[in-house]
């Protein structure tokens, strides 16, 4: 009876989906946020080296210059894997498990904006920025195929992605590199839009132009055709650049020195680790100021000063602030620095998942890296221990190494030491 | 908790989901079939194209110029009007509560004005920090060994030093401080990564930050714990940029003889000349005296 209702639930909201605004036909959509102060005609030309090199969600281009494995088609493959007979057979069944599973929230182009996202806080992530947040990587970095995979297999706890371990790790592996490929082909978008705009494509860039012309004969028309000559003399060599460099950078996130490692072993979660993380947690160490407390609040609420400031607009000119007070990501949102009483950890809450943050930073937010710099690797250890005991109010921390430590804990808990 | 669904619910779902398709099929219009998977009411087949990957050649070097002599471009960059006052961004004592706290004594030890147009009245209004550059090293040109020596960019008294940086491509830059407080480099590049360190108390020997790739314009670099620090990068892969000094002049010598096209670049401005075409001589100086207004400099006057 349950498993009826569901079923007729879940008909009626697909019924309610299919009927509303206008059928589309499968395609990419630009991404406007970026294009939106071009010139009409430098639109046009970003949209045709996109379909040229990445093609259309049902034409796709599986492009070898990325290090993405599309694997060489088998002629000989069973009638049980007869896909694998056409080259390219990954992408094209990557593609096919993003349009069932991730599509709603991620969108056809990977922007975040799928029919579901304008529901969820926080919104799915955007992947044509190139930047993902959780993962292993040094700093700067993009995350290694293996941080994307973990990702879509645990789910990002305290937000709506959930795990989908149950696909399996054939099926994981083609989603994160479909989702990988989409990621180089909205990267390349934007990439793209930033040359164009310091070419002089931009629409204000085109007006200043006729303005600044004192004899007045200088048209638009005459600048728009000057702005798409140097279109045309530089895009073979811009689209070439970005596609390298992203290739590279895509390649470089596997590499084995690209990962956060610990110079040592966890530090055992004791009390007195626990003590010192917490007084680098709240700058009380002389010379080893931290300023967690700026976002993250003394008490780890996650209410810190910086959530009631307004913060400037990065690269706004003319200077201007967001109207809306507290931090915001690089894709322009507002976002909560984490409250760590409550023990959910979006990138994993692993001890090393928190040391990575700590060490590295997290991309397209505020967090930077402490790693190396500001605190020494025994240092992050303690900081992590704190941070893993404020759901405890620090008398404890979770996970710890050894089961003896953890009995060592108890026992001092329960002789309330 | 039952593992197993019972035989009617597997029934009503499959004549539920039957329903589904169907009706899915009629719409033609479902999110399935929009979104072209092959479940649904596709027409077109799903096709993949494998692309190899064939780099794209780029025009080939043309002649070295070095056995021609070389030529100098250099000038000044002036305010054209009454140029505004600087801005106060911290007071001394901070009265008005700018920065936390904590860094008071430091951040407000002094009056702190804000770097992004400084004129100076007494050289006939030159601007400091204008960036004049070539976006692309000469064709044929072949750029000298990257310096081995880093550059060093320095906070102090919670504001960088220098405000405007000049570095070749994987030249290493050393980002110090000489402050009794954390503070924390961030980075926006275009074309490069990010770069989003915390820099510890007093830190002398410096965290490294290198550029891989030229930057068609500065970087903005800022610090999120001391949010009116600015301060820009311009990385290139050749040597011809210049930033002017406190009396607004600039020098960039070395030049291959011939027509170069310069990009002058100021924070409040921005591109105050996308194309400034001058011609080069060898063993010659070729000056140029650059008057902006303040609408160019897009300030108030």
């Amino acid at each position: 009876m349950i498993a009826q209702t569901k079923s007729a639930i879940a008909v009626l909201a697909l019924l309610a989906l299919a009927g509303c605004g206008t059928p589309s036909e499968s395609s990419f959509s630009p991404n406007k946020a970026k294009l939106g102060s071009l010139i009409p005609e430098a639109q046009a030309e970003i949209a045709k080296v996109l379909a040229e090199n990445f093609g259309t969600p049902n034409q796709l281009i599986a492009w070898e210059r990325f290090p993405i494995d599309y694997d060489k088609p088998d002629p000989q493959a069973d009638d049980e894997h007869k896909n694998q007979r056409e080259a390219g057979w990954r992408l094209k069944e990557g593609r096919n498990l993003y349009m069932t599973h991730c599509v709603h929230c991620h969108g056809v182009s990977g922007d975040g904006d799928g029919p579901t996202a304008k529901f969820l806080n926080p919104l799915p992530r955007d992947y044509r920025l190139g930047k993902f947040k959780f993962k292993s990587t040094l700093g700067p970095l993009k995350p290694s195929r293996n941080d994307l995979i973990h990702i879509v297999e645990q789910g990002i706890p305290g937000t709506y992605m959930p795990s989908f371990v149950l696909l399996g790790d054939e099926r994981l592996g083609l989603i994160v590199d479909y989702v990988r490929w989409l990621s180089i082909r909205g990267d390349t978008e934007v990439r793209l839009a930033n040359e164009l705009i310091n070419i002089g494509a931009g629409e204000n860039d085109v007006s200043d132009a006729v303005t600044a012309d004192e004899s007045k004969k200088l048209k638009r028309p005459d600048v728009v055709a000057g702005v798409v000559k140097s279109i045309n003399d530089e895009l073979a060599g811009l689209v070439n650049d970005i596609t390298t460099g992203l290739a590279e950078d895509w390649a470089k996130a596997d590499l084995p020195e690209s990962v956060v490692v610990p110079e040592s072993p966890r530090t055992p979660p004791t009390r007195d680790s626990i003590e010192r993380g917490k007084k680098l947690f709240l700058s009380q160490v002389e010379g080893k100021k931290t300023k967690c407390v700026d976002c993250h609040g003394a008490s780890g609420r996650g209410d810190g000063t910086s959530t009631e400031e307004f913060w400037p607009i990065p690269d706004a000119k003319p200077a201007r602030k967001y109207e809306v007070a507290g931090l915001h990501d690089d894709w322009g949102h507002p976002q909560k620095p984490r409250d760590l009483t409550r023990g959910l950890y979006r990138g994993g809450r692993r001890p090393i998942d928190i040391y990575r943050r700590i060490f590295a930073g997290i991309t397209g937010t505020q967090m930077p890296g402490f790693g190396g710099t500001v605190l020494k690797d025994n240092e992050i250890w303690d900081v992590v221990n704190y941070v893993l005991s404020i759901p405890f109010d620090g008398k404890q921390s979770a996970y710890p190494t050894e089961l003896e430590e953890n009995d060592e804990n108890r026992k001092k808990i329960a002789s309330g030491n | 908790m039952k593992t197993s669904t019972s035989e009617p619910d597997k029934i009503a779902r499959f004549w539920m989901g039957v329903a589904m398709i169907a009706l899915l099929g009629v719409a033609g219009v479902g999110i399935l079939a929009s979104s072209g998977t092959t479940r649904a009411g596709t027409k077109e087949p799903i096709q993949v194209a494998v692309r190899p990957d064939t780099a794209t050649t780029l025009a080939a070097a043309v002649v070295g110029a070095d056995d021609k002599g070389t030529g100098t471009f250099k000038g000044v960059v002036t305010f054209k009007g009454t140029p505004p006052k600087p801005k106060l961004i911290v007071g001394k004592g901070d009265p008005n509560q700018v920065a936390k706290p904590e860094d008071r004594a430091i951040c407000a030890a002094d009056d702190l004005f804000s770097e992004e147009l400084i004129v100076n009245a007494k050289a006939d209004n030159g601007v400091a920090n204008v960036f004049i550059y070539l976006q692309k090293a000469p064709a044929g040109y072949t750029a000298p060994a990257v310096p081995e020596e880093p550059v060093v960019f320095d906070q102090k008294g919670c504001q960088f030093i220098p405000h405007a940086l000049l570095v070749r491509c994987k030249q290493k830059v050393l980002v110090k401080s000489g402050d009794n407080l954390v503070h924390n480099t961030h980075t926006t590049p275009l074309r490069n990564n990010g770069f989003n360190k915390a820099i510890k108390v007093n830190d002398r020997d410096g965290e490294p930050l290198t550029y891989e790739k030229p930057e068609p314009l500065p970087v903005n670099v800022t610090c999120d714990f001391h949010k009116w620090m600015k301060a820009y990068h311009l990385p290139l892969d050749h040597p011809f940029m210049a930033v002017t000094d406190a009396d607004g002049k600039f020098e960039i010598k070395g030049l291959p003889p011939g027509e170069h096209t310069f990009v002058v670049w100021h924070e409040t401005g921005l591109y105050l000349n996308r194309k400034l075409t001058v011609k080069i001589t060898a063993d010659k100086e070729t000056e140029e005296k650059l008057s902006f207004t303040a609408a160019q400099f897009k300030v108030g006057s």
